[in-house]
């Protein structure tokens, strides 16, 4: 198989061609998440060099763990669970590294509210108005599929406060959206 | 995937110019969209991509560690003696299970001699002996060129491998020599096979570290034979007045061994 046919050979495929130590399958796998990886990891941490160090050891660990990778959900999905793992250790073991949670964020345009082309009711004004840590909370579980406790290290609060914070996002969610 | 980010809403999010809201529902959308992440990989930087790709490389082109020395350097050890250690041919699973095969025999041995240990107790201390022999002739060791090309090398290297094989050999004879009741009995064997491995060491500055093993070992079990034929139970060799005397004579030869440590810089 050449590089030119692994451009169309789907993410799983390429997984089972890294069990079997294909360094140009890990390549193109590496081709086609480094982008998404970097971004989404810049917006948790603010560190350059850390989030590289970051995407160098996840796609290492790909290459040793392939075969740990058993098949069930996306390969992007298992990918990041590998990153923002790797991120948290990182975290864990330099506890003055920043971690990006909080930006003051901008009011969304109104090309950006039609970005999804999906009518949202008013969840994106709603999610908009909550208060930058409760939004901070609200991604590294929902959206980072984070355990209470990952979150806690990452966001560098104790896991009760991420509980709280999380109730109190949905709930206030909850009333805007009724 | 239906529908797609278009590039300018994707650049916009590339270059963190974009609402938190509006960036958490993009990263929603790439983790199930490979057309879009694929679009994302291409935004960014080349040089910034292969540099990161670049050290992948050298990572993936190491020699992952044995397992052997991951676990030593979990203990504190520095990654080259550990790796020194892991390499010595004399600590392969291989070769400790047939000692430990061997030194079962001499226990079955023992017990059919009505139980009298003196088999395996003449035997246990020859296993560093072997162990050291096998670390140190060179056909079978991965690292002799290493060795012989290392600044540390010689005496250090002796050091290192020779304490390997030792704590090696002492763990695996332990095993065995447990189903022996009598501690007294199952444990005598432990500073002579600290004294025969250094006898040996010290006989290697001088000729072959085989002849030396050869020597040392046919005088070991023919000392110990002979005085254990002849003397009656409270002199043994195995028992504590003679372990004294073993313990200075190994102490003694310790001294010797370091001070003609020059020799193995040599070899």
């Amino acid at each position: 198989m050449s590089l030119a046919e692994l451009d169309d050979t789907t993410d799983a495929e390429l997984v089972r061609l890294i069990a079997d130590a294909r360094s140009d399958a890990l390549r193109a796998l590496y081709d086609r998440h480094v982008g998404s990886l970097l971004v989404r990891l810049s917006r948790r941490c603010s560190d350059r060099a850390v989030v590289e160090e970051v995407v160098q050891d996840t796609f290492l660990a790909v290459w040793r763990g392939a075969r740990s990778y058993r098949g069930d959900g996306s390969v992007a999905g298992w990918v990041w669970g590998i990153a923002v793992r790797r991120l948290i250790d990182t975290v864990r073991s330099r506890p003055r590294l920043e971690w990006v949670g909080v930006l003051a964020s901008e009011a969304p345009s109104a090309e950006e509210l039609v970005l999804l082309g999906i009518e949202h009711g008013d969840l994106s004004g709603a999610l908009d108005r909550l208060s930058p840590e409760l939004r901070a909370v609200m991604r590294a579980t929902a959206l980072d599929g984070l355990t209470t406790r990952e979150a806690a290290v990452l966001l560098g609060i104790p896991a009760g406060t991420v509980k709280t914070r999380l109730m109190r996002a949905r709930r206030e969610l909850r009333e805007a959206l009724a | 995937m239906s529908w797609h980010i278009d590039e300018g809403t994707l650049e916009r999010y590339v270059e963190a110019q974009i609402g938190e809201v509006d960036s958490d529902s993009i990263e929603a959308h790439l983790m199930a969209c490979d057309d879009c992440r694929r679009a994302t990989s291409r935004m960014v930087d080349v040089e910034r991509r292969d540099r990161i790709w670049g050290r992948v490389c050298d990572r993936v082109d190491q020699p992952t560690a044995r397992r052997g020395e991951s676990i030593l350097r979990w203990f504190g050890l520095p990654t080259h003696t550990a790796r020194l250690v892991a390499l010595t041919p004399a600590i392969s699973a291989s070769w400790l299970s047939s000692v430990v095969t061997v030194l079962v025999l001499a226990v079955l041995a023992s017990q059919s001699l009505n139980g009298d240990p003196i088999v395996f107790l003449v035997m246990a201390p020859l296993v560093p002996v072997v162990g050291v022999v096998v670390a140190f002739r060179h056909p079978v060791d991965p690292l002799y060129e290493v060795g012989m090309a290392s600044p540390t090398g010689g005496f250090y290297l002796v050091l290192v491998r020779a304490t390997a094989v030792l704590a090696a050999s002492l763990v695996v004879t332990v095993i065995p020599s447990l189903l022996f009741a009598e501690l007294r009995l199952t444990m005598g064997w432990l500073l002579p096979a600290f004294l025969v491995t250094v006898l040996t060491l010290v006989l290697a500055t001088m000729t072959e570290i085989s002849t030396a093993a050869v020597v040392v070992s046919t005088a070991w079990v023919a000392v110990a034979v002979v005085l254990e034929r002849a003397a009656s139970p409270q002199v043994s060799i195995f028992g504590a007045g003679a372990q004294l005397i073993i313990a200075a004579m190994a102490a003694a030869l310790v001294a010797v061994l370091f001070a003609r440590r020059n020799i193995f810089e040599r070899l």
